[in-house]
């Protein structure tokens, strides 16, 4: 009877440590073949003209396949208010991706399931002016072709805001702030924050969306970085939220040690059918209260 | 009281008192906790959470063979791209040419990037390559199939761009987990084009917002 128990027990041990298993590796490799995780995604450093900063991009191989991939710094920038990311040198920037070194070789390889860490030096020049200046630290698989086709390579960027300090200006302004008084679901708002200051900064922006009575339906809460002599549209968006409803939309915004009340708005969600039934219905609830109006007035003469 | 009396007697107060000792450190031990927990302290528990962001493709080299014809054939694949970030930004995937030479090359012999544009792609002409992502810029809804060897099609594609001008393919507002964006790369060849195994390099960058 112990056997049995025992054997019984044992069984149990077997199946419930292949099924952790089996959790454990669905949750930490990809469906997909090669490529790579970094951490983290930015830094935001101050460093004085002169000084060094030192810090570690952490890279990890959560593939299915061993990766050799390179490190390496490149100038990073933004075109438009969507902040579209631009990493080639521009004529007349300070191209700081000199001021880079690299602990290590900048080639490595990761086996399935390791990491490494890799340590940086920023070293900013004494002749530097205060202000913001930007990079991107690169971590590129640098797969091989052979067989012809197209090659894919992958590259993962840690974006790195540096301020080099001193007699900084900092100056930012929320430009607009847009939400359509009628939507169709997701209902959609921007807030666009300007920079006209020789350094980043962190807006954080709350959006809280509520309906009539005062009940929070949604709310936004994010801190991007807006870069200098910059305009940032910052989309917000309440996906899978009502699709039908008259809703009161307000929110502010915190940068630079200040924070500014964005005005509410109300807006009416609805697509298009529910609109024309909306539509409808108003003019029958009017119709009928002329209607009702006119008779009891007929009655009275 | 005999000798053996006295002992006898001593012995039990003796064991009486081993057993009151006991009782009391058993009584002392249990009472611990009751004395400990009176005094009451609360911890606060901090974890920064790291931002990271991944990116996967389902390839490492797409494979776009062509059996030209006289007409032209064409030859469609696919790449998957996989990105997740926990930053509650999103993130923003581009796609470009290795270098400047966005041609396909085989020894001397080239095979030219498309002439469309993202924003303007056109049907794709015999001995060019290109991509395209369905419901993006001009490309159109789609869906796009993969093809081997096929009689060209009117399916829009555009030409790869250099590493200087790279074509945002995705942008998200928020975290992603496994989100995926599918390329797809079209190779058209008449049998003007030289036999060879052609190739180029694409480069896919992903960076939080």
């Amino acid at each position: 009877m112990k056997s049995v128990i025992r054997s019984g027990i044992l069984l149990f041990s077997i199946v419930a440590a292949a099924c952790v298993g089996v959790v454990a590796s669905s949750a930490t490799t990809h469906a997909a073949s090669g490529g790579l995780t970094i951490s983290p995604t930015s830094v935001d450093v101050t460093v004085a003209p002169g000084g060094t900063y030192k810090g570690e991009m952490l890279v990890m191989n959560q593939g299915e396949l061993d990766i050799a991939y390179s490190v390496y710094a490149t100038p990073y920038s933004v075109t438009g208010e969507e902040y579209k990311p631009y990493f080639s040198p521009i004529q007349g920037a300070t191209d700081i991706t000199k001021w880079f070194t690299f602990d290590k070789s900048t080639d490595h390889s990761l086996k399935i399931g390791m990491q490494e860490s890799i340590p940086y030096t920023i070293t900013v020049p004494k002749n530097v002016g205060a202000g913001g200046y930007y990079a991107t630290v690169f971590a590129e698989t640098t797969d091989k072709g052979g067989a012809g086709g197209v090659v894919t390579r992958k590259r993962v960027g840690m974006i790195v805001y540096l301020r080099v300090s001193g007699n900084v200006k900092e100056s930012g302004s929320i430009n607009s702030w847009n939400v359509g008084w009628i939507q169709q679901a997701p209902l959609r708002a921007d807030v666009k924050v300007a920079n006209a200051g020789s350094v980043h900064f962190k807006a954080k922006v709350q959006v809280t969306v509520s309906d009539l009575f005062g009940s929070k339906k949604f709310s936004y809460e994010r801190s991007p970085e807006i870069l200098p002599q910059k305009l940032r549209d910052i989309p917000i968006s309440w996906e899978n939220g009502a699709t039908y409803g008259l809703f009161k939309v307000s929110g502010t915004v915190t940068y630079l040690d200040k924070t500014e009340q964005l005005p509410t708005r109300y807006v009416f969600v609805a697509n298009l059918p529910m609109r024309l039934l909306t539509l409808g219905a108003l003019i029958a609830f009017i119709a009928l209260i002329v209607f009702g109006s006119r008779r009891v007035a007929v009655r009275k003469k | 009281m005999s000798f053996d009396g006295k002992r006898g007697m001593r012995s039990a107060i003796n064991r009486l008192k081993f057993y009151g000792y006991a009782a009391m450190v058993l009584f002392s031990v249990l009472a611990l906790p009751t004395a400990a927990g009176a005094a009451t302290t609360s911890t606060t528990i901090n974890s920064a959470i790291s931002s990271v962001i991944s990116v996967f493709t389902s390839n490492g080299t797409v494979t776009a063979n062509v059996t030209p014809t006289g007409s032209g054939a064409q030859t469609i694949a696919s790449d998957t791209i996989t990105v997740s970030t926990n930053d509650t930004l999103g993130y923003t995937l581009q796609i470009a040419d290795s270098d400047a030479t966005t041609t396909m090359t085989s020894g001397a012999n080239s095979l030219a990037a498309s002439t469309g544009t993202q924003a303007s792609p056109i049907a794709q002409a015999v001995n060019t390559w290109g991509y395209r992502v369905d419901g993006l810029g001009g490309f159109g809804a789609g869906p796009t199939s993969g093809q081997s060897s096929a009689a060209i099609g009117a399916i829009k594609f555009a030409g790869m761009p250099a590493n200087s001008s790279p074509n945002t393919i995705k942008t998200t507002a928020t975290t992603a987990s496994n989100d995926t964006t599918t390329v797809w790369y079209g190779v058209a060849a008449n049998t003007s084009q030289p036999t060879g195994t052609y190739t180029d390099t694409v480069t896919y960058t992903c960076t939080a917002n």
